[in-house]
């Protein structure tokens, strides 16, 4: 664990510690989740957001010619009933490359990351993000998904990755999902988690943010 | 009027999990519209099993109509086909399909 991450789950334990609407039972499971003294099977996610002034490229972030405002790290989110089952029939074969599918796989070409301004809590039967008009999914970057295939623990995580620039997603960021299709209303929606991505203001055309989301199973 | 998760949900505010048959909060976010796709309701959720003469539930019923999660395991010596198992059981028939409360 480097600095930078271990400060982050400081930081949320201490969030847990001080909140006033998780009772006692349940600050011990996410302070265990966290710590990793939980040994049930987990669906883990980490969120990262990271901003930057200007209009920028993946690409050239990835050079290294800019460097982020602002990062915000969240966790967690809600897997939909219909993301779990298009997993399942990926698994047992009945996936397909053809853009637009319930069962399209979650490939370079096909994934995407949205993000809306609804606050709907999520629920496992939603099949796409709740808000009415702001909301919008953006492809993956050069590489991502990125998975490396083997049977050491690092081949349980796989990372999705979609830069929105200055001209796309200019509203609130509070929810955001995983899908295997960058058209809106098509395919399907993966998971989906509402919270404030933005930190309260919404995304203006003066800035390029990516949006990071890491998935383990363990 | 308590609200009942239908189906699983997660409150933002806390990020606290509900599963179908969980009371939720009176004020989750998006709880009106959250009714009306039937993601929460009024009442306790039904569910459809398939259960023995004595109440005993041994298989749910999913929404497509699908039998699964068998409750019970059966050990058998020998070596035992299923043709020659299931008449020694109560036989269930469609009929036996019953609704309960989660």
């Amino acid at each position: 664990m480097n600095t930078e991450n271990a400060q982050a789950d400081l930081g949320r334990i201490s969030d847990i510690l001080s909140s006033n609407t998780l009772d006692a039972e349940l600050k011990v499971l996410q302070i265990r989740e966290l710590v990793g003294k939980d040994t049930r099977a987990k669906w883990r996610v980490t969120t990262t957001v990271d901003k930057f002034d200007g209009d920028w490229t993946a690409e050239q972030i990835d050079a290294g010619l800019v460097k982020p405002v602002e990062t915000s790290v969240t966790y967690g989110n809600l897997l939909m009933y219909g993301g779990a089952g298009c997993l399942i029939q990926c698994l047992i074969g009945n996936g397909t490359s053809t853009a637009g599918q319930t069962l399209t796989f979650f490939s370079n070409a096909r994934a995407a990351l949205g993000v809306g301004d609804s606050t709907t809590a999520a629920a496992a039967t939603q099949t796409d993000l709740q808000a009415a008009t702001n909301k919008v999914r953006v492809g993956m970057d050069s590489s991502y998904p990125s998975h490396t295939d083997g049977t050491s623990s690092g081949a349980a995580t796989v990372t999705f990755r979609a830069t929105f620039d200055t001209s796309t997603a200019n509203h609130r960021w509070r929810e955001w999902g995983t899908f295997n299709s960058s058209t809106a209303a098509t395919g399907r929606m993966l998971n989906r988690k509402v919270e404030d991505l933005d930190g309260g203001s919404a995304k203006t055309s003066a800035q390029t943010w990516q949006l990071t989301v890491t998935i383990s199973l363990s | 009027m308590p609200h009942y998760a239908h189906v699983h949900l997660e409150d933002p505010r806390t990020d606290r999990k509900y599963a179908p048959g969980d009371v939720v909060p009176d004020d989750l976010p998006g709880l009106a519209e959250l009714q009306e796709f039937a993601s929460v309701g009024s009442s306790p959720p039904e569910r459809r099993v398939v259960a023995l003469a004595d109440g005993t539930v041994i298989r749910e019923i999913d929404a497509a109509g699908i039998e699964n999660r068998t409750k019970h395991v059966k050990r058998f010596d020998g070596d035992t086909f299923i043709d020659a198992v299931q008449p020694a059981r109560t036989v269930i028939s469609p009929d036996d399909t019953v609704e309960v409360s989660a």
